[in-house]
């Protein structure tokens, strides 16, 4: 009998946790349950925060900034030096500049007997956070008192400037790249499609026309060309959005169809047809019903967009048709890798893959997870 | 838009003439209009104040259409539908209007008197909306949200059977009958005059369908509502309407008042429709009349009545005229060449 | 209903469905007990999500995963051997799921029909090859027998031919109304109408000479006019093939014309059973009598409906000891909300689920007060 009293406690405390599920809130309970889309997500906080936020602070050194050290090899922080001490605080090898004598090229060894401890917040060179506050702080660094102190984590390229400063200073156009034509990407698609979805007869027609046309243009030589187009003479920051721009507006067409053929089916729906009774206009009707009913389809599309959209730029501006330095994007950093010379020579000019390859994957991830939890049918 | 002495009665409240919804059929490579589906096809019926106009009919028949195209939610083809609204009178008198003459914005005035309730307790709300959001869509779209809003809401939630904390809920948290509720409460938020269900319980289990059935009539009588109610189930009909329109391929084949039209029909059709009507009594071993072959496509009607190629007492002249649809005795109209001759077998009244 | 006599084709004994899902355990069929007769209909009835379909599936070991079933489902094949009749008894429950037996019973001697003929039916093959293909399967011609005296009633079988198998199909199309069923036989689904669909449907089921027509709502999908087709036709072809045929449906109506007898389901358990006529003149569990209440009849004005309060509970949260309590009129505090009631005998050939008839409970003062009032 114990069983008759126990069960309505728990019909209601199970009824506490019902009450005002919004549509929102299981998605977010099914996401946090799917943990690889959980950690790609907060892989993807770190890139935003450390690429497109605040580069300048994490970055020890900005991204023109020259030095001696020609193509140096990374200087990784240790914790046990050499005579087999060990001590808290990481540090770094200094560097000698080498003449090997056969090829009469320069090359850098490490000189295990020179050591730059690294700190925490140091003070650096000066920029602007967010480009309003100034500010000298980095995240790390060696001490601002030695000028001669420095740390390449990463190696340094051609002119002497610190890679790992450069990919994250690339990180930021790469990865802003990736949301604004994402955005352009949405505004024209969801609009144009919900807009022949909706109104149909000679808009419909006129809209699927030109994805038609965008659609049977083979999308790579049409970027090639395009991005050749655009005159050299330009500055770089109208370079950016032109190529941000262009990406954009050549791949909305997939995207529109897909949302109008959800409004099409959303616009049969009995909930579509009562607000008609009472009266609704069609632009209530549009934005209050039937684009929140595409907005998940939209939102994963766009998340499984965005890599897309960072690789093609990487792409182009690796084949030298997108941005151009002196910008620095992922794209341009792997410029440096286009010779077999160049890689063999200085290798770590390939550790902007890894930031690539990883930044893809998460979005890949978030994308899968956020799918399996918007869809409301599954399970 | 005065009274041009069409209406014969001083109760009606809503008059149908005349009302036709074409829809095309198109075909070939350049989207041609090959031909029409007369979904609605002459149609005449009208609604008494505080009435309830049962539409019955087979799928294909046309009621959900002309149901919508009342409304002009399907734009009519033809045809004249006559209203006394109250919402567009500025004299605070109910006023004669024609729908199919009224711009957009007076239409929408006129969407205050007259509501809906879909047959889909799933599909009419919006998974995203709170039961307060729906409820309250009319009167946003009215400009009528006031300080007392919130109230209004609970109060109808209580009128239709559910409870205040619901407000803040989602559709999916409710089972089929509960949507049903929130629907008719949302139907009821601008205090309409008429209220047109479209199919409103055949999604519905027997034992939800009677509430709703009860609820349904009890709001009529509260609110003095007129009902258009729309529906396939013969019984259902019956049960809730005071008279009754019978619809086959897009035309209406008999209308009367609901008992004189179960006990004493005038149109093979409905005598052989509610011979077909399964009853449970099973001791009740009646004579079926089964019609033969299958409804008319209503895209290529068949000459003359419509049902004479299913109707068992069919004569030469019913497949070359159509017939109209006459008042045979009082309030008791049928299209049928030979109404009043036959001599059909109703149900008898228990 | 227990004892098994010659005339039972299929008995199930305390079948039971539970679904182990994310949410919880759901016992879609708690328990359930009938027997199906030869030639017979029997009629289940219910509400959405009474498990009515889920026995249908049970019968065919076709229960869907994660599904589990428990219980016996016990069929009486009858077949013919050296001349005389043999009852096989074979356990369906204990059969491999996708096994060879299983498989000629299914669409052998237990056919189902569902309610969306629509979707039953391939698009992309005739309405004659989807015959054909059910005749090629399961149905088997007679070779002559083998000349020696000594084996003079070894008959052997022999697979029916593509030419035959079209002539039955035709045969068959013939037999269900089917016009013009000799050009009929190559439509495609598209071409036919709901009510046509489901006559193919029925001589697809009926082509292999059932023993058992399991038919799914055959009939909610259609219009009135055909549903009378529909039901005309099938207790015709009853009268003539004799099969016996379990009708599953949620409409009064159509089981009081169609059953001989019935069980009634709620929340997966049999509430009340036996025959047709018995159960609407004389309902006993209030469940049932509620049911039959609430139904709007034609030729009936009734003022008000009567109604059953509240709704069908979570399968997952189902009240405690009879399932019904926090619905039913007749509750009494202490007893139904505590005790499980088990299926009483209240009639002869009826059965109720209601503490009021079980034995144990009859004579408290309550009980003869409720009874006194039903």
């Amino acid at each position: 009998m114990t069983d008759a009293v126990a069960i309505p406690m728990e019909e209601k405390k199970k009824d506490a946790v019902k009450i005002s599920q919004s549509y929102w809130s299981l998605v977010w309970w099914k996401f946090k349950r799917n943990r690889l889309a959980v950690v790609a997500a907060f892989i993807l906080a770190g890139y935003y925060i450390t690429c497109l936020i605040f580069p300048e602070f994490f970055a020890p050194y900005s991204k023109g900034l020259e030095s001696d050290y020609i193509e140096a090899r990374p200087t990784y922080p240790h914790f046990v030096d050499a005579a087999g001490s060990f001590s808290l605080r990481p540090f770094v090898y200094g560097l000698d500049e080498e003449i090997d004598v056969a090829t009469r090229s320069r090359k850098f060894v490490v000189n295990e007997s020179v050591k730059y401890p690294l700190y925490f917040f140091v003070e650096g060179e000066p920029y602007k956070l967010l480009g309003l506050i100034p500010a000298k702080t980095h995240f790390f660094g060696t001490d601002p008192a030695n000028p001669d102190a420095k740390v390449f984590l990463l190696g340094t390229d051609r002119l002497g400037r610190d890679q790992f400063s450069r990919i994250l200073f690339g990180g930021r156009i790469s990865l802003f790249i990736g949301l604004f034509s994402v955005a352009v990407f949405l505004f024209v698609g969801v609009t144009l499609g919900a807009a022949s979805g909706y109104y149909g007869g000679a808009t419909d027609i006129v809209v699927m026309r030109i994805t038609e046309l965008l659609s049977a243009f083979p999308q790579e030589p049409l970027f090639l060309a395009l991005g050749a187009a655009v005159p050299v003479s330009w500055p770089s920051t109208r370079v950016f959005f032109m190529v941000t721009i262009l990406l954009a507006l050549i791949q909305w067409g997939g995207l529109a169809r897909q949302v109008r053929g959800l409004v099409l089916s959303g616009r049969e729906e009995q909930y579509v047809l009562a607000a008609r009774s009472f009266g609704a206009s069609d632009r209530r009707i549009i934005f209050n019903h039937l684009i929140p009913a595409t907005m998940s389809h939209v939102i994963v599309i766009a998340t499984l967009k965005i890599p897309g959209m960072i690789l093609l730029e990487t792409a182009l501006s690796f084949l030298g048709l997108g941005l151009v330095p002196p910008t620095v994007s992922w794209g341009t950093l792997l410029q440096n890798a286009n010779t077999v010379r160049s890689i063999s020579a200085a290798p770590w000019y390939l550790f902007v893959t890894p930031f690539i390859l990883f930044a893809i994957l998460a979005y890949n991830l978030l994308g899968d997870g956020l799918r399996d939890a918007m869809d409301p049918y599954s399970k | 838009m005065a009274d041009n002495g069409m209406v014969k009665d001083k109760d009606i409240l809503l008059e149908v003439k005349g009302l036709k919804k074409y829809f095309p059929i198109t075909g070939g490579m350049m989207r041609k209009v090959v031909g029409y589906v007369k979904a609605v096809d002459d149609v005449n019926f009208f609604v008494r104040e505080g009435e309830t106009l049962g539409l019955v009919g087979e799928s294909g028949c046309g009621k959900t259409t002309a149901g919508r195209a009342v409304l002009r939610l399907y734009e009519p083809t033809d045809g004249e539908v006559r209203f006394k609204s109250r919402a567009l009178s500025k004299s605070g008198k109910p006023e004669w209007v024609s729908l199919r003459e009224l711009n957009k914005e007076q239409l929408k005035t006129v969407y205050q008197d007259i509501s809906m309730i879909f047959q889909d307790p799933i599909g009419s709300l919006n998974p995203r909306m709170t039961v307060y959001d729906i409820i309250t869509e009319p009167l946003l779209i009215h400009n009528k949200i006031g300080p007392s809003t919130e109230e209004h809401v609970i109060q109808l939630l209580q009128r239709v059977g559910l409870r205040p904390e619901h407000i803040r809920r989602y559709p999916h948290e409710f089972s089929g009958g509960q949507r049903q509720r929130i629907g008719i409460a949302r139907s009821l938020a601008l205090n309409p005059q008429l209220i047109i269900c479209d199919e409103p319980v055949s999604a519905l289990d027997v034992s939800v369908q009677a509430q709703t059935l009860n609820l349904l009539n009890d709001l009529k009588e509260d609110f003095n509502l007129a009902y258009i109610f729309v529906a396939h189930d013969l019984s259902v009909v019956q049960h809730i309407s005071d008279r009754v329109a019978v619809m086959y391929v897009g035309r209406i084949a008999e209308m009367a008042e609901s008992i004189d039209l179960y006990s004493h029909p005038l149109h093979p059709y409905t005598e052989a429709l509610m011979s077909s009507v399964p009853r449970p009594n099973p001791r009740l071993k009646k004579q079926r009349i089964i019609m033969e072959g299958d409804v008319a496509d209503p895209g290529n009607p068949p000459p003359g009545c419509l049902f004479h190629p299913r109707c068992r007492y069919v004569q030469d002249r019913c497949k070359t005229e159509v017939p109209e649809l006459r008042e045979i005795k009082p309030d008791h109209y049928a299209a049928c060449h030979f109404a009043g001759e036959l001599d059909l077998k109703g149900v008898e009244m228990g | 209903m227990s004892e098994i006599t010659d005339d039972v084709l299929v008995s199930i004994r305390n079948l039971r469905i539970r679904f182990d899902v994310r949410d919880g355990i759901v016992n879609a069929v708690d328990g359930a007990n009938f027997t199906i007769r030869r030639g017979k209909t029997l009629g289940v009835i219910g509400e959405s999500g009474c498990g009515k379909s889920m026995t249908a599936k049970a019968i065919m070991n076709m229960v869907p995963k994660p599904g589990v079933m428990t219980g016996e489902v016990t069929l009486y094949k009858r077949h013919v051997e050296n001349g005389s009749q043999v009852v096989e008894e074979i356990r369906i429950d204990q059969l491999d799921k996708d096994g060879e037996e299983i498989r000629n019973i299914r669409g052998g001697v237990i056919t189902m029909i569902f309610q969306e003929p629509m979707s039953s039916l391939t698009p992309v093959f005739t309405a004659g090859l989807h015959i054909m293909e059910a005749v090629k399967l399961h149905r088997f011609l007679p070779i002559e027998s083998i000349g020696d005296t000594m084996t003079r009633n070894i008959q052997k079988k022999r697979e029916v031919s593509p030419e035959e198998a079209r002539e039955i199909a035709i045969d068959m199309l013939q037999k269900v109304g089917l016009p013009n069923a000799a050009q009929r036989v190559d439509s495609y689904p598209h071409q036919l109408s709901g009510g046509q669909r489901q006559r193919v449907m029925i001589a697809i089921a009926l082509s292999t000479h059932p023993e058992l027509l399991i038919a799914d709502e055959p009939t909610t999908a259609l219009d009135v006019s055909i549903e009378a087709q529909i039901l005309d036709l099938m207790r015709e072809l009853q009268e003539t093939v004799d099969m016996a045929i379990l009708f599953i449906t949620h409409n009064m109506g159509v089981i009081a014309e169609m059953a001989d007898e019935m069980v009634v389901m709620y929340m997966g358990k049999e509430v009340e059973e036996g025959s047709v006529v018995d159960i609407f003149e004389n309902p006993k569990h209030p469940y049932t009598r509620l049911l039959l209440a609430s139904i709007p009849e034609i030729g009936e004005k009734k003022r008000e409906l009567a109604t059953i309060k509240g709704m069908t509970p979570s399968p997952f949260n189902l009240p405690t000891g009879c399932v019904f309590h926090p619905r039913c009129p007749d509750f009494m505090p202490g007893k139904c909300d505590v005790v499980k009631p088990l299926l009483a005998t209240v009639a002869k050939n009826q059965n109720a689920r209601c503490l009021m008839y079980d034995p144990c409970w009859p004579n408290t003062a309550e009980a003869q007060a409720v009874k006194a009032k039903a």
